[in-house]
């Protein structure tokens, strides 16, 4: 593009020419007051309060510099006393619509409107129409316009109704300079009204996320609702966005496996007598994690649903585990992650009480128990009992809005009540539903709880049945996370050594079809779980391929001629074993 | 009727529409399967005979249809067939013996005394051209006279009935579904040669079991049997128990795959959710 | 048979699969669960090896009961192995019965790995039908070979 001269308040400068010529300034430092401008919208010229004084061969004109393209010699004056007494001028009307708004009145002490001649009135809107451009230009979603003319102009949804076409982004409500539009929240409360999902349409899951990187979610990212937007593809400097990526189903051949995919926490609704959903100030375990990060919707701080903090806080060990209604197993890591809460809590909120109601305490690790003795002198109470309901039926005022915890206290023999601000329920570790179905896709087995089961409890208890495959974490048992660095580094080592190996011995036991005795009756090819078995029409005789045998023998037992046969399982050796064994 | 069908046969042999016709031919006296290839020689066509079913594969293990069809691969030949015949027929397919659909099938019906002396619940084969149906006998009636029986009341009667065993073999190369070229009736591990009367009830055992789901309840092996061993008593049992069990009925649907030769529950199980 | 001596101790052939019931049963070993110990194993890769000529074979030589466990039904280790167990085992005990062998005397049973206590429980079970019924007749066979 060709490149003009122009002088700016008297200085001489280069621009690309019919650039805007408010863009040819601020490349200059110069700053020209806007109110209707915003760089991601076309030029609007509505608010005129960027006029500037521009001379072309001795003519002077007023212009507009958002909007105004610059030409070849041009000169401009920025701030001459015209163009200041214009822009009062200006700021004197729009005061008389809008005479409390803050970004207006800024603008008036800047440029000595004191006391404007036509008023001050009372509406928050300066018809900049940043909104409905917005709306329209960038989010795509054409809910806002401007209706009625003159003085009674004003933005709105068409005919004032709630717009179904709105998208909710609050696109609108950033750009506006006064503040007039808000965005009403109607969900209570800070955590639940930001859960665990994102907190922004591109956003990083969370700080230790492998691989680190910015992902978008596709539910709340504006393009994917209307087409348009995609404001972060102008803004990422790397050019790394790319709204068309979809998912890619990649196969990738390997020779051993690691399963680790972990556990997912109890439903907390099952429980009734919690009163989970019932009752906003009672969450679960990892929901009070997420509050409690630094990262978190409250950047760590501890507050309530009504965003206030709390004074005391209960802690419910074993929800869920060592319970013969759900699972008698203990889920190994409540108790130490509930004492770090309890220790989190004193740390963060100065004088609020903790209960820990507890069945056991189960501190078995390296200086577990040193950091129950430490909470002990911290001051946090310790109950023992389970807890049985938690409602909210106040006694007295002072009762109003808390959540009553009810449990016997088996030390003393009571029944306590206790009235608390918030609940945390620390409830069981649970093998993963999906889990069955990799256990069928990997050929390892589940235990009667769901994790997956080692080879053997001591002496192989990384490996599955399967080989190659190995298990690691808290998808083969509840277990903290020291115990899961543990196993999992040993699996892996058992991978490499396999690796290094080049190779899996599998166990020699795969079924072979005798052609002689076989008459091509395919009952074998019918049964066998692999297809590995084909029938040659031409000889009228089924094979087995060996590589895809799996050793399972269905055929075998199929096969009414004997015609397949197992190796290692032949008939004569299991009659001879009967044989054996009925010899004693 | 039988002229009829002779008539018929004759016709498609005419006119080319098949390249043979195979029934059963009764020359001096005697009625043995056959493979007419020429019109003038459906003289000799009979069918109904107490003639046991017509396409049992041994000893050579192969019968006419299969040797035909390896021979002339994709060339048509009518088949004569009653019920049990039609039942064999599919069964011998599945277990892919022959290629049924090179066959065209021309079925007639047995009537009620035919019926009546092979103790067959289904005396008329689905392809249906000639004849009338008739109601076979019940099974259930049949095999009262074991189910009423008290576990050792039955291990007496077969023990006294297998201990008049030969071990000739009969009731075995009669049977038209018994496919398989090595026999474990043969297997010395489990019915060792030699012993007479064989070990109850091992050699018997296998000939059960194996035919469980493709016995087609033609009563050959008893007919063949010399000793009059009531072997059908066991195997309508056996044929009751898979029809309730696997919801089989061996000969019935040409397309249904056996049970026992499938890694698939039957859909009626599935639907029934059992 | 009427004479069921008292200390009659009846012996099982179990035929386990490698993967569940096999390991199901050395759980309920390494747990330290007690089962009576007329039970003698054989394993097999899967229950779908098993030929019923196997089961007849084992109370021929004179088993007084056979057990065949299993994976339960969708999880077997080779996916459908043991659906053919499931169609194989009744019609097997149906003949048995018919023929006149009781068919209490063979059972199937889907025990995974991690069930001990219940192969544990099986076996009691187990045991105590089999002393019900009394020492299998077909013991020994006609011929002593
Ligand atoms: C509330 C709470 C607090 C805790 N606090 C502590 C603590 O302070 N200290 C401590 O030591 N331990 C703590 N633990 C325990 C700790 O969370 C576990 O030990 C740890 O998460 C186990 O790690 P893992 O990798 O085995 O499983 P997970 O952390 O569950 O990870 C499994 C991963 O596998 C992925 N995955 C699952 N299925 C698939 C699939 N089919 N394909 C691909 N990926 C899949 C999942 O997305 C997940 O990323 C706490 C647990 C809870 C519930
Ligand atoms: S042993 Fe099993 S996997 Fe191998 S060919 Fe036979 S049925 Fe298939
Ligand atoms: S089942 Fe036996 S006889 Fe039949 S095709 Fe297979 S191997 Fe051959
Ligand atoms: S009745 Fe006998 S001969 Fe006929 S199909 Fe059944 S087993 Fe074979
Ligand atoms: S006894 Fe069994 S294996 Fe032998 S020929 Fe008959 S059906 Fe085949
Ligand atoms: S073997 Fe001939 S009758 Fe049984
Ligand atoms: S592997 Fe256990 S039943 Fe198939």
């Amino acid at each position: 593009m060709k490149t003009i001269k122009l002088k700016i308040n008297g200085i001489e400068t280069e621009a690309p020419d019919r650039t805007p010529l408010l863009q040819a300034a601020e490349r200059m430092g110069i700053r020209i007051p806007t109110l209707c401008h915003h760089p991601l919208l076309e030029p609007y010229g509505v608010c005129r309060i960027c006029t500037v004084e521009v001379r072309i061969r001795n003519r002077v004109r007023m212009v507009t510099a958002c909007n105004y393209p610059v030409t070849n010699g041009i000169e401009v004056f920025t701030d001459s006393e015209r163009v200041r007494r214009n822009r009062r001028m200006i700021l004197e009307w729009m005061l008389a619509r809008c005479g409390h708004v803050p970004v207006l009145n800024r603008l008036a002490e800047e440029y000595g409107v004191t006391e404007p001649r036509f008023g001050r009135g009372d509406d928050d809107c300066i018809l900049c129409g940043l909104c409905v451009k917005v709306c329209s230009e960038v989010v795509g979603a054409n809910v806002l316009g401007f209706f009625d003319r003159g003085p009674n102009r004003t933005v709105s949804t068409a005919y004032d109704r709630t717009s179904d076409r709105c998208i909710t982004c609050g696109a609108c409500a950033q750009v506006c300079p006064t503040g007039a539009i808000r965005i009403k929240d109607d969900q209570e409360g800070i955590y639940q009204a930001m859960p665990m999902g994102p907190l922004t349409s591109i956003n990083i899951d969370f700080m230790q996320a492998v691989p680190r990187k910015a992902v978008i979610d596709r539910d709340s990212c504006i393009h994917f609702k209307t087409g348009k937007c995609q404001v972060c593809v102008d803004v990422c400097e790397a050019k790394a966005i790319d709204h068309k990526q979809e998912d890619r189903v990649e196969e990738v051949e390997v020779g051993t496996i690691l399963l680790t995919t972990g556990f997912q926490l109890q439903d907390p609704r099952v429980l009734k007598e919690y009163g989970y959903g019932k009752y906003k100030n009672i969450m679960t375990s990892l929901d009070f994690e997420v509050l409690n990060n630094a990262g978190g919707p409250t950047a760590g701080k501890i507050l309530t649903a009504d965003g206030k903090v709390p004074k005391s806080i209960g802690i419910v060990h074993c929800v869920g585990s060592r319970d013969q209604k759900y699972h008698e197993y203990c889920s190994r890591v409540c108790c130490m992650y509930a004492l770090k809460f309890a220790h989190l809590i004193k740390e963060k909120i100065h004088g609020c009480e903790v209960y820990n109601f507890y069945i056991d305490m189960r501190c078995f690790g390296k200086g577990y128990e040193e950091f129950y003795n430490r909470l002990l002198r911290e001051g946090v109470n310790f109950v023992r009992g389970k807890v049985a309901e938690i409602n909210d039926a106040a006694l007295d005022p002072s009762e109003e809005g808390k959540l009553i915890m009810r449990a016997e206290d088996t030390m003393i023999g009571v029944v306590r009540r206790i009235p608390v601000d918030m609940v945390v329920l620390c409830l069981a570790m649970e093998a993963k539903p999906e889990a069955k179905h990799l256990s069928h896709l990997f050929s390892c087995s589940t235990g009667k709880d769901g994790f997956f089961t080692e080879k053997h409890p001591k002496l192989a208890p990384v490996s599955t049945p399967a080989d190659g495959i190995f298990i690691a974490g808290a998808c083969q048992g509840p277990k903290d996370i020291p115990d899961t660095v543990a196993q999992a580094g040993a699996a892996a080592s058992a991978a490499l050594s396999l690796i290094q190996r080049g190779e899996v011995e599998t166990e020699a036991v795969t079924a072979t079809i005798q052609e002689e005795m076989c008459s091509g009756c395919q009952i074998c090819v019918g049964v066998c779980p692999y297809t590995a078995i084909t029938y040659d029409k031409g000889k009228n005789k089924s094979s087995i391929n060996d590589a895809l045998c799996k050793g399972c023998g269905t055929c075998v037992a199929a096969c009414p001629a004997g015609a397949a046969y197992q190796k290692h399982f032949r008939d004569q050796q299991i009659f001879a074993e009967i044989d054996g064994i009925l010899a004693i | 009727m039988l002229t009829e069908i002779r008539k018929h046969c004759a016709d498609l042999l005419t006119r080319k529409q098949v390249a043979a016709v195979y029934g059963l031919r009764e020359r001096d006296g005697h009625t043995a399967p056959y493979l007419f290839t020429r019109a003038e020689d459906l003289d000799g066509l009979t069918v109904g005979t107490k003639v046991p079913v017509t396409f049992t594969l041994r000893p050579a293990k192969k019968n006419i249809i299969s040797a035909f069809q390896e021979k002339c691969p994709g060339q048509k030949i009518a088949v004569l067939v009653r019920g049990c015949d039609e039942r064999g027929l599919y069964e011998v397919a599945k277990r892919g013996q022959i290629q049924v659909a090179d066959l065209a099938i021309i079925g007639y019906a047995c009537d009620a005394d035919q019926a009546r002396a092979c103790h067959c619940p289904r005396p008329h084969p689905q392809n249906l051209k000639f004849g009338e149906k008739v109601q076979g006998p019940s099974n259930e009636a049949f095999i009262a006279k074991i189910v009423n029986m008290s576990v050792a009341e039955r291990e007496a009667f077969w023990r006294a009935q297998f201990s008049k065993c030969i071990k000739c073999y009969g009731c075995r190369n009669s049977c038209p579904v018994c496919i398989c070229k090595e026999c474990w009736m043969e297997n010395d591990a489990f019915s060792p040669t030699g012993w007479l009367p064989p070990d109850f009830p091992m050699f018997h055992f296998v000939h059960f079991y194996h035919l469980s789901d493709s016995c087609i309840e033609c009563g050959a092996c008893v007919d063949a049997c010399p000793m009059d061993i009531p072997l059908n008593l066991i195997r309508k049992v056996l044929s009751k128990k898979v029809q309730e069990e696997l919801f089989y009925t061996a000969g019935q649907d040409p397309e249904e795959k056996p049970p026992l030769a499938s890694r698939e529950e039957a859909k009626e199980r599935l639907e029934k959710g059992i | 048979m009427s004479s069921t001596p008292d200390n009659f101790e009846p012996r099982i052939v179990a035929f386990l699969c490698n993967w569940c019931s096999y390991t199901g049963a050395d759980l309920a070993g390494i747990s330290r669960m007690n089962y009576p110990a007329n039970v003698r194993a054989i394993r097999l890769m899967c229950s779908g090896s098993v030929k019923p000529f196997f089961i007849m074979s084992a109370l021929h030589k004179g088993a007084d009961g056979v057990l065949i466990g299993g994976c339960h039904i969708g999880d077997c280790h080779y996916q459908t192995g043991n659906h053919l167990t499931k169609k194989r085992i009744p019609i097997t005990r149906e003949l048995l019965g018919a023929l006149g062998i009781d068919p209490r005397r063979v059972r199937l049973e889907w025990i995974s790995a991690a069930e001990g206590q219940e192969f544990a429980e099986v076996i009691h079970e187990f045991v105590k039908e089999l002393k019900a019924l009394g020492p299998n007749p077909l013991a020994g066979g006609d011929h002593a070979h």
